[in-house]
């Protein structure tokens, strides 16, 4: 027997070990297409609860859009369920190249290449571009898939101070002697909602011969008066020479990502990352899908117009409620509570009022910032907002938090 | 077996230069020193020449040599860096632990 009684005690003692940390992650079963309103069984067996979503990427409401289910109804009819290869190998159809320049078009890049997620297309795109005699720098606050990807790399690793454009320069200084010089940053950081300073980031490349990759994964669609991206919203497109993003949040949400940016570099991409070379990549019905949210996403600005809306609507209400935010201008709205047990204790009886969150806090924030990151829309309506804004307000007043500063809350409740 | 070739141990004395007194840091180099000449002399099978000429053979340009090894942990996390100084291993270490400052959330 090779799974024996003392194995299997081992791990059961350390996923108790997990559940007694509080960092056990439960999943809730959602009964319904992933939308503004949903019906959720938690815990399980629970009965259904109607819930209003604050915590989904679904930024753009595009997860169940009819004409985007209806296209992807018809890729399925066309092309097929799966591919049953990789993509070198017989795994890839017209429509697959046909979204790669779909995604350069909208990006405003020289060339794309799909991967099944965006966070295998951060696995592979480092150790594609980069060798041992490079360095790749990144934002000490990026995402965990370029984390891993960074680590798969033969490339020196450094880091800059989140956001520190000082810092960075230092790093660029440190690093003049290396063939390639590759900054590494999120374009919208998912924890903070706090957007990239692209256009200071490009300077300082320019000024040191560096090159720059964004995962946009959390701007892609919406950001930026057309809803580019970040180096849209920080007018630097054409400037950046990676873009690595996702098709499973703004972009229909289903699953996939792709890297954009240099020829040459989604080129080597697509020689050499070994997430494209040795996985299906993604599966036709989603392909389909996508397409008609490029589609939806180029004649219109109507859904990042309204998520912008949303957004600062959501903004203001919560903060004249009295709640500390992180401020910013994404629909990534932290409410900071600072203490972990707050924050899960909230975000449960936000829950039981109707209001789907979940609370964050050590080791996926830093400690002593815990709190509820709410996620907005543009597949809210406004009765939506005030629905959630009112669940907070009555909430916020049981726990005695508003209108307090973080000092105040802190006293109250500990770190 | 074991027992009786520590037993065999010898000494070695190297006198010091007047009124120095060596230190934690010393010691430990001087260890790590004896031990890897050690290893390197007298431990072992002589695997690692088949191991390098197999892998020349494979086409592969071999290099080795003696390096620093840092380690950190935190709990089931560790982080190990190398560099051909402590001041090198050291910096890599504390890139590596930087990378996940936070556990990231999707």
């Amino acid at each position: 027997m090779t799974y024996s009684a003392a194995t299997r005690e081992s791990y059961q003692r350390e996923l108790a070990g997990i559940r007694e940390a509080g960092l056990f992650k439960e999943e809730r079963y959602i009964h319904a297409p992933q939308a503004a309103e949903i019906a959720v069984e938690f815990p399980a067996g629970a009965s259904l609860r109607p819930v209003i979503n604050l915590c989904a990427n679904n930024y753009l409401g595009l997860s169940s859009h009819p004409e985007v289910v209806a296209a992807a109804h018809a890729g399925l009819d066309h092309r097929g369920y799966g591919m049953s290869s990789v993509r070198f190998i017989c795994g890839t159809q017209d429509i697959h190249r046909e979204l790669e320049d779909g995604l350069t078009a909208f990006l405003g890049t020289e060339d794309t290449l799909l991967f099944p997620s965006c966070m295998d297309a951060n696995a592979g795109v480092f150790e594609a571009v980069l060798t041992d005699q490079d360095v790749m720098i990144s934002d000490r606050l990026v995402h965990a898939s370029i984390v891993d990807g960074m680590r798969l790399c033969k490339a020196m690793t450094d880091t800059y101070k989140h956001s520190d454009m000082g810092h960075l320069e230092e790093k660029l200084q440190e690093h003049k002697d290396k063939r390639f010089r590759l900054v590494i940053t999120d374009g919208v950081f998912s924890m903070d909602g706090d957007i990239v300073k692209l256009d200071e980031i490009v300077a300082l490349a320019e000024r040191y011969d560096a090159m720059v990759l964004v995962d946009d994964s959390h701007a892609t669609g919406f950001i930026g008066k057309t809803g580019r991206g970040t180096h849209e919203h920080c007018g630097v497109m054409g400037k950046i020479d990676l873009i690595t993003t996702t098709l499973g949040k703004a972009m229909g949400g289903a699953s996939g990502g792709c890297v954009s940016g240099r020829r040459e570099l989604v080129a080597m991409c697509r020689q050499r990352a070994r997430p494209y070379l040795f996985s299906n990549t993604v599966a036709p019905v989603i392909v389909a899908g996508a397409l008609k949210v490029l589609e939806l996403l180029s004649g219109s600005t109507e859904r990042r117009d309204k998520l912008e809306w949303n957004a600062r609507y959501w903004r203001q209400g919560l903060t004249a409620a009295g709640f500390d935010i992180k401020a910013g201008e994404s629909p990534i709205v932290p409410v900071m509570l600072y203490n972990a047990k707050l924050a899960q204790d909230v975000a449960r009886d936000l829950f039981a009022e109707g209001i789907y969150v979940v609370g964050f806090f050590f080791p996926v924030v830093a400690k002593g910032l815990a709190r509820i990151r709410t996620q907005l829309s543009a597949a809210h309506e406004k009765q939506h907002l005030d629905r959630g804004i009112e669940a907070f307000t009555k909430v916020g007043k049981k726990y005695g938090i508003l209108g307090k500063t973080k000092q105040q809350v802190v006293e109250q409740y500990g770190l | 077996m074991q027992g009786e070739d520590m037993l065999a141990t010898r000494a070695i004395e190297v006198p010091l230069p007047e009124g120095v007194e060596p230190t934690d840091d010393d010691v430990a180099l001087l260890q790590s020193l004896c031990g890897a000449i050690v290893g390197l002399r007298y431990a072992g099978s002589h695997r690692w020449e088949e191991t390098a000429r197999r892998l020349e053979n494979a086409g592969w340009r071999v290099h080795w040599g003696l390096t620093w090894f840092a380690e950190a942990r935190r709990d089931a996390h560790i982080e190990q860096a190398i560099g051909t100084t402590r001041d090198d291993a050291l910096a890599e270490l504390w890139q590596l632990t930087r990378l996940d400052e936070v556990d990231g959330c999707p």
